[in-house]
């Protein structure tokens, strides 16, 4: 095993680039997952701005309306304050109304409240609300109604609303969980390759291999106390990982959710320490590292919806990204806290999805060993 | 002299397979991957059919109109919003638990409907704004009618049914965040130039290589060396810059804007900010020089990170407004801020402010970079 | 004769630690002056503080009788520097890496064409004109770093252990390269640990040790620092240690040993060693296989100085 103790003597003199690496990758993990709104799957209320010009009891009881089915973000009254808002997503829509809207709908003359919305359609949900509320006051206005009867009518209309029964509580803590889980594949590719693709360039270096070469060592053996060796390394990456997430989200990660995607992260974090392997077996130059360690990370996390929720992907990058195990481990995670029931046909499939992450390491694993054997 | 020096110096850097990766062909790819990730955003909010189930009890056989509306809106064409199946409740509750629908419809007695989802989601509330819709207009025309009957024959009920649109559509074009990734990405490559300006400032010192020390007892000014070493990559730089604007521009019709003038000027001084810090990090220190690409490449992604450029684009705001000094002098950020001032103002006074602040950015470590080169003799080398 | 360098009193610490001690030399005009000295002994640090690249403590450096700073251009550009580790452009072919540096001291594009293609000629890398320093072999880089450091022909030139892990047909190259440069008329200051590179090119000699001058002179002065005069060595079968003790008594002679069926002999200056040897083992009735005499080596100037050897 003296290969696998040099290992971390290794290891000891990269010890500070390691640690600045992993804590980055960690740090960007939490500040991403606790500041994420976990957008398509949280409760959707539209972010709402209104900036009024018209003081009649008709508009002001509308906003009443609309202030209860969207969430108020005051925005301030001038165009580059709005455009901020749309384009940082402070804001859905800013609802702008003009002065004597309510009179002139009321005196039939068509007016027209103005919108500005970024262009992701969330504000129709908010349109919709919107013209409903006026088509019915405009058709009391048109059969005789003063603004008084109108809006005592209109408060009756619209508490006619089907009665919404969530049957998943929680929901949010635990998206954000499977959000701060999928980002370790962006975490743990960055850092694997990194750290494996730097010690492998050590130990292949040409003199240091000849020399291993002509020493007793088997080679297999020196290629097996290597491996053995970035599997802790990673693995231990990977408890800091856990903890983490312990600390974190204690009162979800003590449930059977939490245990499965734990096991999922496991298999992952298995998975790409052979896929980190496989590329340190094909590096020969230290220089390229950082490139090839941006450039799989990266691209591997926007392809597979670490960073971009898979959903909004073109569905032929989905079909290809499926021939990495990225794409497998994320979708787990999503799957793993939709669950709510558990049995054996709800299980399955994760379990499933376990073996292909595996499935899939051992792939990477072989390749690596083909590499390696064909290189010398 | 300078000339000699400063097409030795392109040659050589050209020639560097290490930093043209960075400055070049990684942007390339990152903005490739940007792309494929993001040019579907746009259609993927088109509506898709919603598969949901209705239990189909006798409350809901009575609601004749519901019925009809639920079946139109089922109905397979072009305007199909709803894929139905209608089942007893425990089958209901079974494809929901399945994932095979989006929430189910439950009519009850005392005509209290409830919708039954897992979670709340877009199609959850397309789902509840329909039967809103249907509620709250049927009860609009019964206390139509009870006001005055009369509407039943004249006509006037019929408009309620009506489609009426009461908002004009004011947002200004293409305010889409995702417009960010390529901004963001722009000021990455700016800020990849600190790789050249620290290749280049490796040669010239003698205390960083022995061909820094072979540079310095040549009978040349260091700063001319350091200058005229700096311009090539500097130039290579913009180059670089300019071969990914239009890539993003002609390849992938990416509108960045239509007022090329201040960009141009931006990405510039953006460069002359990443050349700077290049200098700096290389002259500040004498560490291995793969601990120094190492940290200008972990300092540019963290901050392309906190620019929003992984992920959604909260991140940004959360960092904007929670240490807005940071934000404030992150270059990355500043570049970001000003290439969407410019795409996004009619004024350009954002977009001054911007400037200066990344001026100063590089003005301070040119000045920080100076007090280091300034020093002729060295206390070990 | 005109003195090109002159050091006064050098002191160079880094940190508690003394590199270089109250060190004063000083260099002829035309002449090759050897520093020499194992390996830490101060030989590179002294070049680094002449050329004004490192700070010191305390003492004078004049080059050209003028004190030497790091903006005197005018010195600087008749001063060629080959330092011990190969500093050149992987990204240059051979001749484009020696015109740029070249051309840092050469503007005029015809001189400059001319003066690469004889420091091409004299470090003989002709046929590896076109080639990238990766393709070198460690001989060729070395022989390539020295054309870099003298292409524009300059009056002084320091050859910092030029032929450190070099084959020995480019150490012979670049010996007689540096000969050749000498005799164009350059001064050279060139250290090395290898004596025999110093005896065989150097016209004086500066022995350092722990970053002082434990000698300095040309050869024959240095070498009558010993008292040694003489080494003889005799391969001899099973001596009879009677035998030993009796050439012990014998005058003239410092020291006796026998290892190895291999009798060395030292002896103090005088004549006729050898004859009397011969003659000695005869009378003894001693046969003996090989006998051969040497001279003292600057080695053995340093061992006897330092009581170490010079490649410890």
């Amino acid at each position: 095993m003296i290969v696998f103790k040099n290992y971390f003597n290794i290891v000891k003199r990269h010890l500070g680039i390691i640690i600045l690496f992993s804590m980055i990758s960690i740090g960007i993990s939490i500040i991403n997952t606790s500041y994420t709104n976990t957008e398509s799957y949280e409760s959707e209320m539209p972010k709402i701005s209104i900036i009024n010009y018209d003081d009649s009891a008709l508009t002001n009881n509308f906003i009443n309306y609309i202030t209860k089915k969207s969430k108020i973000v005051e925005v301030e009254d001038n165009e580059k304050a709005i455009q901020d808002a749309l384009y940082l997503n402070k804001v859905d829509a800013i609802l702008i109304i003009p002065v004597n809207f309510g009179i002139d709908l009321l005196n039939k003359n068509e007016p027209n409240l103005k919108i500005k919305k970024s262009t992701q359609n969330i504000s129709e949900y908010t349109e919709l609300l919107v013209n409903r509320y006026f088509k019915i006051a405009e058709n009391y206005s048109n059969i005789g109604m003063t603004e008084r009867e109108i809006i005592n009518k209109i408060e009756k209309d619209i508490q006619n609303e089907i009665e919404v029964k969530v049957l998943n509580e929680n929901q949010s803590d635990i998206e954000k969980l499977a959000l701060y889980y999928s980002f370790e594949n962006y975490a743990f590719l960055s850092i694997f390759i990194f750290i494996i693709g730097t010690i492998m360039c050590i130990f292949n270096n040409e003199n240091i291999r000849k020399r291993n070469n002509i020493s007793m060592l088997n080679p297999k053996s020196f290629s097996n106390q290597l491996f053995l060796g970035h599997m802790t390394l990673t693995l231990s990456i990977w408890i800091i990982y856990i903890l983490i997430s312990i600390i974190l989200y204690k009162d979800i990660m003590f449930t059977i959710n939490g245990l499965l995607l734990i096991i999922n992260s496991l298999c992952f974090a298995i998975s790409s320490t052979c896929l980190a392997y496989m590329i340190g077996c094909l590096i020969k130059n230290e220089n390229v590292i950082s490139g090839v360690q941006n450039v799989i990370s990266l691209g591997l996390s926007f392809i597979s919806g670490c960073f971009v929720p898979i959903e909004l992907l073109d569905p032929n990058i989905v079909s290809f990204a499926k021939i990495f195990s990225s794409y497998w481990f994320i979708q787990g995670n999503y799957d793993i806290v939709k669950l709510s029931t558990f049995n054996f046909k709800t299980i399955q499939p994760i379990i499933q999805n376990f073996g292909i992450i595996l499935i899939f390491g051992i792939v990477y694993f072989s390749i690596g060993k083909i590499i390696v054997s064909k290189k010398y | 002299m300078f000339k000699h020096l400063f097409i030795n110096k392109m040659k050589i850097l050209l020639k560097n397979k290490t930093m043209l990766f960075w400055s070049l062909i990684f942007p390339f790819i990152l903005g490739t991957f940007f792309q494929l990730a993001l040019g579907n955003v746009d259609e993927s909010f088109e509506m898709k059919v919603i598969p949901i189930a209705i239990v189909d009890n006798q409350y809901y056989q009575e609601d004749k109109i519901l019925k009809e509306v639920i079946s139109g809106l089922s109905k397979e064409n072009e305007n199909q919003l709803f894929d139905t199946v209608y089942v007893s409740e425990s089958e209901a509750q079974k494809l929901l638990d399945d994932e095979k629908i989006d929430g189910y419809i439950l009519l009850n007695e005392d005509n209290s409907p409830q919708m039954m989802v897992k979670t709340n989601g877009i199609n959850q509330t397309i789902i509840k704004s329909v039967l809103d819709e249907y509620y709250q207009m049927s009860s609009a025309t019964t206390q139509m009618i009870t006001y005055n009957p009369e509407i039943l024959y004249n006509g006037i009920l019929e408009t309620i049914y009506e489609e009426k649109s009461y908002i004009i559509d004011d947002s200004k074009e293409n305010i889409d965040f995702s417009i960010n990734y390529f901004f963001t990405l722009i000021a990455m490559t700016c800020l990849y130039g600190s790789l050249i300006g620290l290749e280049v400032i490796k040669d010239c010192e003698a205390n960083l290589s022995k061909k820094g020390a072979r540079m310095c007892m040549s009978p040349v000014n260091k700063f001319k060396i350091i200058l005229a070493g700096l311009l090539a990559g500097y130039i290579i730089q913009l180059v670089s810059l300019t071969l990914l604007f239009l890539y993003l521009i002609f390849v992938f019709n990416i509108n960045l804007g239509n007022q090329i003038l201040p960009t141009v000027g931006l990405a510039m001084i953006g460069c002359l900010a990443g050349t700077s810090l290049g200098t700096f990090v290389g002259v500040a220190n004498r560490k291995s020089e793969g601990f120094k690409i190492g940290i200008l490449i972990s300092i540019t992604m963290t901050c392309c990170f906190l620019s929003g450029m992984m992920g959604v684009i909260n991140i940004k705001v959360f960092f904007d407004e929670t240490f807005p000094l940071l934000a404030k002098i992150n270059p990355i950020n500043i570049i970001t801020d000003g290439l969407y001032s410019i795409f996004a103002y009619d004024t350009l006074d954002v977009y001054y402010n911007c400037l200066i602040r990344i001026s100063i950015f590089s003005l301070i470590l040119i000045i920080l970079s100076f007090v280091f080169i300034r020093r002729k003799k060295y206390d070990s080398i | 004769m005109e003195k090109v360098i002159e050091i006064e009193n050098l002191t160079k610490c880094y940190g508690k630690f003394k590199a270089i001690y109250d060190l004063s030399i000083y260099v002829e005009k035309g002449k090759i002056f050897g520093l020499l000295g194992p390996n830490g002994s101060g030989k590179s640090t002294t070049i680094n503080c002449i050329l004004s690249l490192l700070n010191f403590e305390k003492g004078s450096i004049k080059i050209f009788g003028k004190e030497m700073q790091p903006n005197c251009y005018d010195i600087k550009s008749k001063i060629g520097v080959v330092f011990q580790d190969v500093a050149v452009f992987d990204e240059l072919t051979v001749y484009e890496n020696i015109n740029y540096f070249c051309g840092l001291y050469i503007k005029n594009k015809k001189k400059r064409e001319q003066y690469v293609e004889d420091a091409i000629e004299l470090t003989g890398l002709r046929e590896f004109k076109k080639f990238r320093p990766k393709q070198l072999s460690g001989g060729l880089l070395r022989r390539l770093n020295i054309a870099c450091g003298i292409a524009h022909k300059p009056e002084l030139i320091f050859l910092d252990e030029p032929t450190v892990a070099v084959d020995p047909q480019s150490r012979n190259n670049i010996l007689e390269g540096i000969k050749k440069l000498n005799k164009n008329g350059a001064t050279i200051v060139y250290t090395t640990h290898y004596m025999e590179e110093v005896e065989q090119l150097c016209n004086r000699i500066a022995i350092l040790d722990k970053g002082k001058v434990i000698a300095i002179g040309t050869k024959d002065y240095l070498k009558e620092l010993t008292t040694m005069g003489e080494k003889i060595t005799v391969e001899v079968e099973k001596l009879k240690k009677n035998t030993i003790s009796e050439l012990k008594n014998i005058e003239n002679i410092i020291d006796v040993k026998y290892e190895d069926n291999i009798l060395f002999v030292t002896y103090k200056k005088g004549e006729d060693n050898l004859e009397r040897m011969i003659s000695f083992l005869k009378e003894n009735n001693v046969k003996y296989t090989k006998i051969f005499s040497e001279l003292p080596t600057l080695n053995d100037v340093f061992l006897e100085l330092t009581g170490k050897q010079l490649r410890d």
